[in-house]
């Protein structure tokens, strides 16, 4: 009776063994899933980011080129682009200063960048090219 | 004696089956674990994979910025590789690049006018059993450095 109540609470033994220890094992695999998940949203946000960036950029080159030939330019349009889209803001106009301010999308990143330049014929001057969250030199509405 | 005898053999019978549902559930849950365990260190690895790649991409269009800098004709239409020159200075060579890590970067330019070109940076790798992995990333450079139109000359016209 008593080899037989000990061989049964060695198999309950061992059985909650085998449970505790594939509870353990689980668990640490759905943690490395949940963290490569995470890792994999984390580096498809970086290329939409550096892509959104790059429609930024996109518009303010754009924007150059016309400012280029036409003085009265005064952009105020949204281009469709292979990969997203970008938007440029009213040009800031004083004298031959100009204000050029761009917002690049892609999927749900967005990223700004302005710049203020100068014409000093026959030459454009940047005085600011930079990157930044909200714009400081155009009201974006 | 019989029934005691009948008795054993069924125990012995029993116990057979409940060593087997052990081992099956415990084969079951170390397989799941190695499997779960494996898929979310290939996620990790691929996502790793991407963030490289993702930065040899910008640094093929930023290529053709720096050779935009230099001479804008440089940028001549078709599809380069990038690799740094004898001067140390970015140079567009070949048909494609290969890193020693085993990824292929491509530049593919389309020259839209004289002064505006189209860039796209495409970055691929073997990821193994997944197949490949692409990151593509496009862009627009135009020769804002070249002298304004004649519509900003503030010479007053000839009379």
């Amino acid at each position: 009776m008593m080899l037989i109540f000990s061989r049964s609470r060695g198999g309950y033994m061992f059985l909650l063994n085998v449970l505790f220890a594939g509870a353990v094992a689980m668990t640490t695999a759905t943690t490395l899933v949940l963290l490569g998940v995470s890792v994999g949203q984390n580096s498809t946000t970086n290329v939409h980011s550096k892509q959104a960036y790059l429609n930024a950029q996109t518009c303010i080159e754009r924007a150059l080129r016309n400012v280029q030939t036409n003085p009265d330019y005064t952009g105020d349009e949204t281009h469709q682009l292979t990969e997203g889209s970008c938007t440029l803001l009213p040009v800031g106009v004083s004298d031959d200063e100009r204000i050029i301010c761009a917002r690049g999308e892609y999927e749900d990143a967005v990223r700004r960048v302005e710049m203020q330049m100068e014409v000093v014929y026959p030459d454009i001057l940047i005085d600011e090219w930079r990157e930044t969250y909200t714009f400081t030199l155009c009201n974006e509405t | 004696m019989a029934r005691m005898m009948y008795g054993m053999e069924h125990k012995e019978g029993f116990i057979l089956v409940e060593i087997l549902l052990g081992v099956a559930l415990f084969a079951t849950l170390i397989t799941a674990a190695f499997l779960i365990m494996f898929l979310g260190e290939s996620a990790s690895i691929h996502s790793g994979d991407r963030f490289r790649a993702a930065f040899l991409a910008e640094r093929a269009l930023d290529t053709a910025r720096s050779l935009r800098e230099e001479e804008f004709l440089q940028l001549t239409q078709g599809t380069h590789g990038v690799d740094i020159g004898p001067e140390g200075t970015w140079v567009l060579s070949g048909s494609e690049f290969q890193t020693d890590d085993g990824y292929t970067v491509r530049l593919a330019i389309t020259r839209l006018a004289s002064d505006w070109a189209s860039l796209q940076a495409d970055v691929r790798w073997d990821h193994g059993t997944v197949g490949e992995g692409i990151v593509t990333l496009h862009a627009e450079i135009t020769d804002w450095r070249a002298p304004v139109g004649e519509a900003w000359d503030p010479s007053p016209p000839p009379p």
